[in-house]
């Protein structure tokens, strides 16, 4: 039986909000590529909302005057980054900044957190690294408004979670950095000419694994990695190793 | 190539274009009235979004109390629910279903959330046994001004088959996954699946839950 035939038959228990992370996750990736299990679902969620319509009880004296209060003073967030075909002008846009002094190496498609836990138990050590690399990518993974990105990675792969401000980077079958090295990633702001902005360096978690949780993304921001000192750098000193996104 | 894009300006052209269709159309449907309303809490209308407060805190707080039970921790959970409808209304896609539905969703997510990370499995099955299930089945909520809706999911639940609502109810109100609903009932895992999926597809006809 097919993986997404399998993830079909978890429509019902996702709806009902039965399902852990991952396979909210699949689900999820399965609502992207098939129309027809995004109808189900849709009709399932609209479904589920009378079950809980029909328990609907007067809230307790207020917290209206609590809730009204609060939302004075919270700021909104800002709209979210969509998945969508590569305009052109984007794409130019993009390959632009890449090219002032930087050599886009692959963009790759249609990461799914499927393969991203195919790859996680084949390099499933039992060190902390990769229990926290874990742990991180299952919080972004979890939430709704994540979107994941996806790329060669030295001859490996990474996926990337952006979820809020928040970017988990994790590489897989990646070939180690040189001596003295380490592999770094960048957020290039969309305007033309604006100079990258230094993030975290990535942690070897054995294994041809790397990872890098942090925060500080903006919507629009492409991400990179290259390859800096131990350390990192405050502007690059090599190539791209992969640029994903925006 | 993995390349996304900022929603662009369709998201605006469809938030302008509704706000016309206010203006010249008065008449909405509850649920076009709420898109409406969404659009502007968006915009950072705090009217808007009261109206939104008014037309779903109740059914926001009664799901929320269904799954918890505990009144202090149901209206915490509630209130944290419909101020995070207010900062995530910018997200909101009347493409993807409707302002009840996502409110629901928000809220019954965060339920379980509450649930599932607060308190350890022994400690649930302590407050949710099978045996609650029958008398949550019988038992009717201090509903407010909704019979009718109440009426048409008791009915609906009538129809299904003892295992269909047993699992439905266990998963939905009671905030178990389908492995948990599985242990529970003892019931392997894929035909709680397939319950929950074709439970679901029941009710969904037997409400006439269509894709308005």
């Amino acid at each position: 039986m097919s993986e997404n035939r399998e993830t079909h038959m978890l429509t019902g228990a996702y709806a009902l909000g039965a399902v852990d992370d991952i396979e909210a996750a699949k689900v999820r990736e399965l609502l992207r590529t098939s129309p027809e299990a995004a109808a189900e679902v849709r009709l399932f969620t609209e479904t589920a909302a009378r079950l809980g319509e029909a328990e609907a009880m007067e809230p307790p004296p207020g917290m209206r005057a609590a809730v009204l209060a609060e939302i004075a003073t919270t700021r909104q967030a800002p709209t979210v980054l969509a998945p969508k075909r590569a305009s052109g002008n984007r794409f130019a846009r993009l390959v632009s900044v890449a090219a002032a002094g930087l050599l886009v190496v692959a963009v790759g498609a249609g990461a799914t957190a499927l393969d991203f836990r195919d790859r996680m138990s084949e390099a499933q050590q039992a060190n902390q690294a990769t229990t926290q690399a874990n742990e991180a990518m299952i919080e972004v993974l979890a939430d709704p408004g994540r979107q994941l990105l996806d790329a060669e990675f030295a001859g490996g792969h990474a996926t990337l979670v952006v979820s809020g401000d928040r970017v988990v980077v994790l590489g897989t079958d990646v070939e180690a950095p040189p001596e003295g090295k380490a592999y770094q990633l960048w957020m290039i702001p969309p305007t033309e000419g604006a100079a990258p902005i230094p993030s975290v360096t990535l942690t070897a978690t054995g294994d041809g694994g790397f990872w890098g949780d942090t925060g500080g993304y903006a919507v629009g921001q492409a991400l990179a990695v290259t390859v800096e000192p131990v350390g990192g750098s405050q502007q690059p000193t090599s190539d791209l190793v992969f640029v994903a996104g925006a | 190539m993995a390349v996304v894009v900022p929603f662009s300006s369709d998201r605006r052209r469809r938030g302008s274009v509704s706000v016309q269709t206010e203006a010249a159309e008065p008449v909405l449907s509850e649920d076009e009235r709420l898109v409406a309303l969404m659009q502007r809490t968006a915009r950072g209308d705090q009217d808007a979004f009261a109206e939104i407060y008014d037309a779903l805190s109740g059914p926001v707080y009664g799901l929320v109390r269904r799954v918890l039970r505990d009144p202090a921790q149901s209206q915490e959970v509630a209130q944290e629910v419909m101020v995070e409808i207010w900062r995530q209304a910018t997200r909101f896609d009347s493409a993807k279903g409707s302002v009840k539905g996502y409110v629901l969703t928000v809220a019954h997510r965060r339920a379980i959330d509450r649930v599932r990370s607060a308190q350890s499995s022994t400690d649930r099955e302590m407050r949710v046994g099978r045996s609650s299930v029958e008398r949550d089945y019988d038992q009717v909520s201090e509903a407010v001004e909704h019979k009718m809706e109440v009426q048409q999911v008791r009915r609906a639940l009538g129809v299904l088959t003892t295992l269909q609502r047993e699992a439905v109810q266990l998963a939905y109100y009671g905030g178990y996954t389908h492995r948990e609903v599985s242990d529970l009932l003892g019931v392997p895992l894929g035909t709680i699946k397939t319950r929950l999926r074709d439970g679901l597809i029941r009710l969904r006809d037997e409400m006439g839950v269509g894709g308005t």
